[in-house]
């Protein structure tokens, strides 16, 4: 009798006690779209670890990717070399030797050749509308060495500041591309 | 944040790896929709777990364009893992609801924010559309009208959702006083009338707007040329008024003056023009006197200088065209130095006036002539004196050495299967051409991105030898991957079912993604009719070996109604009204009520089109009719039922099998009894009849070029209850243009007919008869008068028709103007009352002139036939209006 009061009680415990909580991940959703096209959980999680952004900010850096990447690679002859891919790849694995593990190489793929493909539609559409004069050189040395007794000979900085200005107009250029983008394309971002 | 694109990837960190077994896979949708949806979900139960299967599921189901969000969790369980997908409904919209004041109509405010049917209500759309009603309202006197709009979901989430504009419209503002300001006593007087809202009606901005722009065109209408009229409003929100004031400006009244030389009275008459409609302002000023330029070049006033300027006289105003005209030059002679005859057609004409844009031309035609040749670096020049007279046009050629193609070769990693090459037209040994080369670029590109290679890249290479005598010629192809097609996507349907769409599509899922197939695709898509826009995309903008493709649609009104008005040569005027009920049961299936009318008939018609029959592209088609006719010498009523099968090969080629059952009565006879068989004044026609078509014209309303083979066998049989006979009719018809303004079109019909179950064979019952003659040809002769006549009982000839009948024709359409055309035509033929009795000496012949203006309807037709062989007694000449061309 007791054995059997001994049993239900121990059955009683195993249907009674607290059972370990079974906890669904959510391994994909759309977070954003553009145009209709999702901006995928799994791709924001390859942006935020390749790139070490933020949740909110990866969002934002894929949809400004896919509206560039939609215009560039119109572009003749955008899809990069099979071996430029390589080696922008080998570049990768040399900083980050353990990215394989977080990301999907087929994802990382994706990103590089997205990338190449801006980078070169960059360096044809906006690259040669950039013209530095020497005045504005001048000046960019003016504000940056003034005073400086120890100033390097303008010969000397002019390169470094040619290129800095370069890469700034550049930039300015960009974001004037992607705001028209934006300005012009449906973007849904998802509660 | 932007620069992200250019910064340098930095190293991650967890593991993703997972290779545990789905066990269960859930889609959370209701039953009907994840019945239809299921084909989309890529991850197998059984199967390891996949992060690309769970991507590329979330990805086509996002892509029917059904859901804001799809949603996979997976949670691990002790037998593997358990998958569930929960895609979140977007909310489409169902109905426009008005909440607040209704001043607006529910459909009014669909209209004006221009909502589809299923679209998306979010936020940015919900904006857009309630910025458009407000902006609607306010024209329409609203002035404080506020609109605001929200999505209000169904009880059934996945049913959609229902837009509610909020509407807060204030007082309708009314127009208090108005004024004219600017226009003296004359002026005023002409142009008050016309003030529009009058002081107590609504205030519409747009009835202001367009009062002004009449002020202004009436006054210009008196010769103030430079008038100008706008109206300004001042709105009172305490006593909801407007009051508007019209500005008006008359200005002096101008006439146009010409110094140097005239100018003809339709260029007067243009540069007037142009002056009234810009206002006499600068830029309108600038356009008469490129005008007026124009004209003098035309004449071969090469070095014309027009100075337009306005000046002030007495009373008015004045436009003064300063004319300088310079030497008038005409082509003296044409000589082409340094080519080798024959020379191309050159538009520069002996005794011509010299234009300078006509010897541009004729310089493009002999070097393009060159190259043709093969002299890759021609250059010619014209070399013409200054000033006037009969000048000597020469154009000197430079030819420059002849290159012969040496060898030509296609560097491609994979060949062409056969039935995609495409020939190429550089060869070997011929001339070397540039234009050739660019379109062989393009055949291939074409043919590779047909065949798959969506991405391939073709680049010419040309190898010259020294002297250039010679080139080595290639085209380097690089494929890039070949891209199949994974999956397609329908999204958009809101009725249709989606074999429907799927049955159209030439693309299947693996094999090729070609682009001529896609293009196919869209084109069958929209020849169903079923779709106001269509589109086919690819899922992922990414250059993958297997692209998935989103076919998205949008239907169209499911009901529609059609009305018609024509004319011809018998019926004069007619009319028709068409209702049909479209998509019936998703599945394209057509229910059509027809009404014709005219002063000689009617005809009922009510029809049943099922486009796949027993899944076949084969089309069924029945019906069930009644009509009645008045034609020349008897009338008809008939009564029938018809069933109809279409199988169509090809866009060109089409067979039809057809079963009819009709009764006819035959009534208002005029033509002697003795010409009808008297059983066949009422008759019954019940036997099969088959049809084949062969249309190959580039335009049915108004073809330039192509053919047309028609063939077409009825059969009645007293088996089927019908009265014996069998009858054939046959058309051939070609159309080639000979220039860039002629048109050749020639035509030929047959038609043949006997009847059996008689000891002979007999005249057909007379509405199964063939006639001629009229708009259709032969053209001399008025509608059915070309064949047998027979004295009526109203002591007048009328056609009696008959068994067989032959026509020819051949017509030359030289277009004038853009609409406008001039032809010349002969026609012949006739109708004999039985086969027995064709003989090929009894055919009328019949010559004409006609024009023809070109509307979206086909062309209007006025056409004069001549007989050349007419009966004694009858009149030589026949007009003919009508609309479509004879053949």
């Amino acid at each position: 009798m007791r054995s059997r009061r001994g049993v239900l009680a121990l059955l009683a415990s195993v249907l009674v006690a607290p059972r370990p909580a079974r906890s669904a991940e959510v391994v994909e959703r759309v977070l954003a779209s553009v145009d209709g096209r999702p901006v995928l959980l799994s791709e924001t999680k390859a942006v935020e670890a390749v790139r070490g952004l933020e949740r909110g900010v990866a969002i934002d850096a894929l949809i400004d990717e896919m509206l560039m990447y939609r215009e560039a690679s119109r572009l003749p002859g955008a899809a990069p070399p099979p071996e430029e891919e390589e080696k922008s790849l080998a570049e990768l694995r040399a900083r980050a030797p353990r990215i394989e593990e977080t990301v999907r190489l087929s994802d990382i793929r994706t990103l590089l050749r997205r990338q190449m493909v801006i980078l070169r539609y960059v360096e044809i559409r906006f690259r040669p509308q950039v013209r530095i004069a020497d005045e504005t050189v001048r000046e960019a040395y003016a504000t940056a060495y003034a005073g400086q007794p120890d100033a390097p000979r303008f010969e000397n900085a002019e390169a470094a500041l040619r290129e800095d200005l370069v890469r700034r107009d550049l930039d300015a250029r960009i974001e004037a591309w992607v705001r028209e983008l934006r300005a012009g394309a449906e973007i849904r971002y998802s509660p | 944040m932007r620069r992200a694109i250019l910064a340098l990837f930095l190293a991650g960190r967890s593991a993703f790896a997972d290779d545990a077994t789905v066990r269960k896979v859930e889609l959370d949708l209701p039953p009907a929709l994840a019945a239809r949806l299921a084909g989309y979900v890529t991850i197998e139960a059984g199967a390891p777990w996949d992060d690309a299967a769970a991507r590329r599921t979330v990805e086509l189901l996002f892509a029917t364009g059904e859901f804001a969000d799809v949603v996979v969790e997976k949670e691990r369980g002790p037998t593997g893992i358990e998958v569930a997908i929960k895609p979140v409904p977007q909310p489409r919209l169902r109905e426009v609801r008005i909440e607040g004041d209704g001043v607006i109509a529910a459909r009014k405010a669909r209209r004006i924010a221009r909502l589809r049917p299923s679209e998306g209500l979010w936020p940015r759309r919900l904006e857009e559309a309630s910025r458009d009603l407000a902006t609607a309202l306010q024209g329409e006197g609203y002035l404080e009208a506020q609109v605001t709009a929200s999505a209000r979901p169904h009880r059934d989430p996945f049913a959609g959702a229902d837009l509610v504009f909020h509407v807060k419209s204030g007082p309708r503002a009314r127009v208090g006083a108005v004024t004219l300001e600017g226009a003296g006593g004359a002026e005023s007087t002409l142009v008050a009338d016309l003030a529009r809202p009058h002081p107590g009606e609504p205030y519409v901005r747009a009835r202001a707007d367009k009062a002004a722009e009449r002020m202004r065109k009436r006054l210009v209408g008196t010769g103030r040329w430079g008038a100008t009229a706008v109206v300004r409003d001042a709105y009172d929100p305490s006593t909801a008024a407007v009051t508007l004031v019209f500005d008006v400006a008359p200005g002096p009244v101008i006439t146009l003056e010409t110094a140097g030389a005239e100018i003809s009275a339709s260029l007067r008459e243009d540069v007037e023009q142009i002056l009234r409609e810009g206002g006499v302002k600068r830029d309108a000023e600038e356009g008469a006197g490129e005008k007026v330029e124009e004209a003098f070049r035309q004449r071969g006033y090469r070095d014309v200088r027009v100075r337009v300027k306005e000046e002030s006289r007495s009373g008015g105003a004045v436009v003064v065209c300063e004319i300088e005209p310079g030497p008038e030059a005409t082509v003296g002679a044409v000589v082409v130095e340094g080519m080798e005859p024959p020379h191309p057609s050159l538009a520069s004409r002996v005794g011509e006036p010299l234009e300078e844009h006509k010897i541009e031309a004729d310089t493009r035609t002999l070097s393009r002539s060159l190259e043709e040749a093969g002299h890759v670096d021609a250059v010619v020049e014209a070399v013409v004196p200054e000033g006037g007279g009969a000048l000597r046009v020469v154009y000197r050629a430079r030819p420059g050495p002849r290159t012969m193609v040496e060898t030509f070769a296609v560097d491609t990693p994979v060949a062409l299967p056969e039935g995609e090459r495409h020939e190429l037209r550089t060869r070997a040994g011929e001339p070397y051409r540039v234009r050739d080369l660019a379109q062989d670029r393009n055949a291939l590109l074409s043919a590779y991105r047909d065949f798959g290679y969506p991405r391939v890249e073709v680049t010419p290479e040309v190898a010259f030898a020294e002297d250039r005598s010679t080139a080595r010629v290639s085209l380097h192809v690089a494929l890039g991957p070949k891209v199949t097609v994974g999956r397609i996507v329908i999204a958009g349907l809101e009725h249709t079912r989606e074999e429907v769409v799927r049955r159209e599509l030439a693309l299947a899922e693996g094999k090729p993604l070609g682009l001529g197939l896609l293009v196919e695709s869209q084109k069958k898509l929209a020849a169903l009719g079923l779709f106001e826009r269509i589109s086919i995309s690819e899922l992922a903008p990414d250059p993958d070996p297997q692209q998935s493709l989103v076919v998205a649609v949008e239907e169209g009104a499911r009901t529609t109604f059609a009305f018609g008005i024509g004319s011809s040569e018998r019926e004069i005027l007619r009319g028709s009204v068409e209702v049909s009920r479209r998509n019936i049961g998703g599945m394209n299936r057509t229910f059509t009520a027809y009404a014709r009318g005219s002063f000689r008939g009617s005809r009922f018609l009510l029809g049943y089109r099922e486009p796949y029959l027993f899944g076949n592209a084969r089309d069924l088609y029945v019906a069930a009719f009644r009509e009645e006719e008045a034609r020349t010498g008897f009338s008809f009523t008939r009564t029938g039922v018809l069933g109809q099968t279409v199988t169509r090969w090809n866009p060109q080629l089409s067979l039809s099998i057809r079963y009819s059952f009709q009764d006819t009565y035959v009534y208002d006879l005029e033509v002697p009894v003795d010409e009808v068989d008297r059983q066949y004044r009422t008759y019954t026609l019940s036997g099969p009849s088959v049809s084949f078509v062969s249309d190959g014209r580039d335009d049915s309303l108004d073809p330039r070029r192509g053919h047309f083979v028609g063939a077409d066998i009825q059969s009645s049989f007293h088996a089927l209850g019908g009265a014996s006979f069998l009858k054939g009719f046959f058309q051939v018809s070609n159309y080639r243009p000979v220039s860039a303004r002629l048109t050749l079109a020639v035509s030929g019909r047959l038609g043949l007919a006997r009847t059996f179950g008689k000891s002979e064979p007999v005249q057909l019952p007379l509405p199964e008869r063939f006639f001629a003659g009229g708009d259709y040809g032969p053209r001399g002769f008025a509608t059915d008068y070309a064949g047998p006549l027979t004295l009526g009982s109203s002591k007048e000839l009328l056609p009696t028709g008959g068994n067989a009948l032959v026509f020819g024709g051949v017509e030359v359409r030289y277009a004038m103007m853009r609409s406008l055309s001039l032809a010349a035509f002969s026609d012949a033929g006739t109708v004999y009352s039985l086969v027995s009795d064709m003989d090929l000496s009894d055919i009328f012949y019949t010559t004409g002139l006609g024009l023809r203006y070109r509307t979206p309807v086909g062309p209007v037709r006025l056409d004069w036939g001549l007989k050349l062989n007419p009966r004694p007694g009858e009149p030589s000449y026949r007009f003919h209006i009508t609309i479509g061309n004879a053949f």
